[in-house]
């Protein structure tokens, strides 16, 4: 009882600390709604490619959308956690019967309901500005797919503040891991564009399957039992992201 | 109670050993052993890099040994740690705290995770920083983080407190007003305190019984006085002249066992020369050296009798100051 009793207390207080921290209200609202802006100045815009073509607001509203706040989410985290870590915070909790699992855990939920919050939010002012969102009962089906995104993202911020030892390590590290991201994920173009070895290649990302989801679900209006293939690789990767992040992130040495 | 439940803190043969970056090992606990009582304040003395801290945290079960036996409390931490953590309360020498929750807020998250807790009012009211409970960590000075350091190892009401070196870095004022804290704890409150400092006056005022820790190994464990007592000397002579006197001579007096000069006393320097005697027994060395001054005409200034301290012991055990 106790166990539960802390880890909600836990979670209680990651949330009134996110609440207070700059640092996310800039990465969950400043950023994303600058990127909207910039979106929006582009809305004429489209990609064409062979046959096919594709308005860039609605490429990038979903791709850019999901990703931007996956990785401002884990990015905001991980800086926070490297700081625990060099600062001695995790030591200190150490000693008390809280466990590394009940710290995720406890850090996990209230991000992940900011995530889903802030990427609902993007879809909405995103399909205010001309992105061709459906804004129906069909956008509940993204928030089980933008949790997977929060896991994926959060337990890669483990995993990097558990493999570096400083937080200047961590954030050059997570820098290193995120530009790829945008490029190669179908995020900010599409993948049929690239030669056919990338595109299938890109299938492996843990992000490229979620991002075709979201877009399924909100621009075209799939339901999301459409998307097994899609999710199976991003499942796949999150199990093992988790484990990862357990095994590799420890309060001390 | 059988005796062995009258123990809070039992080590036996602790053993730490660490790999060196350059290759051998290096021994940090040499085979410890040692014993702390129900409501005792034990104090660890010893340098920095003695072992003081590798021994607390592998007691906390921060830190595994390389062999030997832990009891807190007749409970093994590497077998039930979770059994150890609820009742005991710890100071890291160097942890910070959220920084973005208030130092009530953190009490009260702290608290959440035992199965008993103290109301975080309290706890502040402790410490004497209730009027601080909306402030952020950092928005404390060193001192009162200390104290709040404490009320953070106070959160559970543990049974057996370990601190480490709570008072480093400190000025006097802010240590006394720790240290009279502490003392409540002990005295009042009946808590079980170890604690690790580089501070013989901090060991000998609030300790009821020290162990002399250096490079892994105890020197000697005892109440301060005890510890004193067994000193070779107990104490020293301090004076000065206005003229350079010869050291060797004053070794040679009655109850004094080796005399060292500390100034210059050159002739025609305005600096006079001091002297330190170590002695056996005051009062005959007191009269010996006031019966060779009048023989010899030379004027003692600033005549001072030094009762021996826990330095003394260090250096008589060590060969070295404790400041080394």
């Amino acid at each position: 009882m106790t166990a539960i009793t802390g880890t909600l207390r836990l979670a209680g207080a990651s949330t009134r600390q996110l609440l207070r921290s700059s640092e996310v209200w800039a990465t969950m609202i400043f950023f994303p709604g600058a990127l909207l802006a910039v979106l929006w100045l582009f809305s004429k815009l489209r990609f064409e490619f062979g046959k096919e073509a594709a308005s860039l607001m609605d490429l990038w509203v979903t791709g850019m959308g999901v990703l931007s706040v996956a990785l401002g989410n884990g990015h905001a985290f991980l800086a926070n956690i490297a700081t625990w870590k060099a600062g001695g915070v995790l030591k200190r909790i150490s000693v008390t019967p809280i466990t590394p699992g009940q710290l995720i855990i406890g850090e996990v939920i209230p991000r992940a309901v900011m995530g889903m919050i802030t990427i609902l939010g993007f879809l909405v002012v995103g399909g205010a500005l001309g992105a061709n969102i459906r804004i129906g009962s069909e956008i509940i089906a993204v928030i089980p797919v933008m949790a997977m995104v929060t896991v994926i993202g959060i337990s890669v911020a483990f995993i990097i503040a558990g493999l570096t030892r400083t937080p200047q390590n961590a954030n050059a590290v997570d820098s290193a891991v995120s530009f790829p991201l945008y490029l190669f994920t179908g995020a900010m173009f599409p993948l049929s564009a690239f030669p056919e070895w990338l595109e299938e290649a890109a299938q492996f990302i843990p992000y490229t399957g979620l991002i075709a989801t979201v877009r399924g679900i909100v621009l075209d209006g799939r339901p999301l039992t459409d998307f097994g293939p899609e999710l199976a690789i991003p499942a796949a990767w999150m199990v093992l992201l988790v484990l990862a992040a357990a095994r590799v992130y420890r309060f001390v040495k | 109670m059988t005796e062995r439940t009258e123990l809070a803190v039992e080590v036996r043969d602790l053993v730490k050993v660490y790999p060196r970056p350059g290759g051998g090992i290096l021994r940090a606990l040499d085979g410890i052993s040692f014993e702390v009582v129900v409501g005792e304040f034990f104090g660890f003395l010893g340098p920095n890099g003695a072992g003081k801290t590798t021994a607390l945290e592998i007691i906390e079960g921060l830190r595994k040994p390389t062999s030997g036996e832990v009891r807190v409390l007749g409970v093994d931490p590497r077998r039930e740690l979770d059994k150890v953590k609820r009742v005991i309360g710890v100071q890291l020498q160097a942890a910070s705290y959220f920084s973005l929750l208030t130092i009530e807020e953190i009490l009260s998250l702290f608290g959440s995770f035992y199965p008993k807790q103290r109301s975080p009012a309290e706890l502040l009211d402790t410490v004497g920083l209730l009027d601080k409970r909306k402030a952020y960590v950092r928005q404390l000075s060193g001192g009162q983080q200390r104290r709040f350091s404490v009320a953070a190892a106070l959160v559970n009401d543990p049974q057996v407190v370990f601190l480490d070196e709570p008072t480093t870095g400190l000025d006097p004022q802010m240590r006394h007003s720790l240290w009279e804290l502490l003392q409540r704890l002990n005295r009042e409150e009946g808590k079980t305190i170890v604690l690790t400092t580089h501070y013989m006056e901090e060991a000998e005022l609030l300790a009821d019984r020290v162990a002399i820790i250096d490079q892994g190994s105890i020197r000697a464990i005892d109440t301060p006085r005890d510890l004193i007592a067994r000193l070779d000397g107990v104490g020293h002579i301090e004076f000065a002249t206005p003229r350079p006197v010869d050291t060797e001579e004053l070794a040679l007096l009655a109850g004094i066992t080796s005399a060292v000069a500390k100034g210059n006393g050159e002739v025609g320097s305005l600096t006079p020369a001091t002297y330190q005697l170590e002695i056996t027994e005051p009062k005959t060395a007191v009269t010996a050296l006031l019966n060779w001054s009048e023989g010899r005409g030379v004027e003692l200034r600033g005549l001072e009798v030094v009762p021996g301290t826990l330095e003394d012991v260090f250096l008589q055990l060590t060969g070295r100051e404790l400041r080394d």
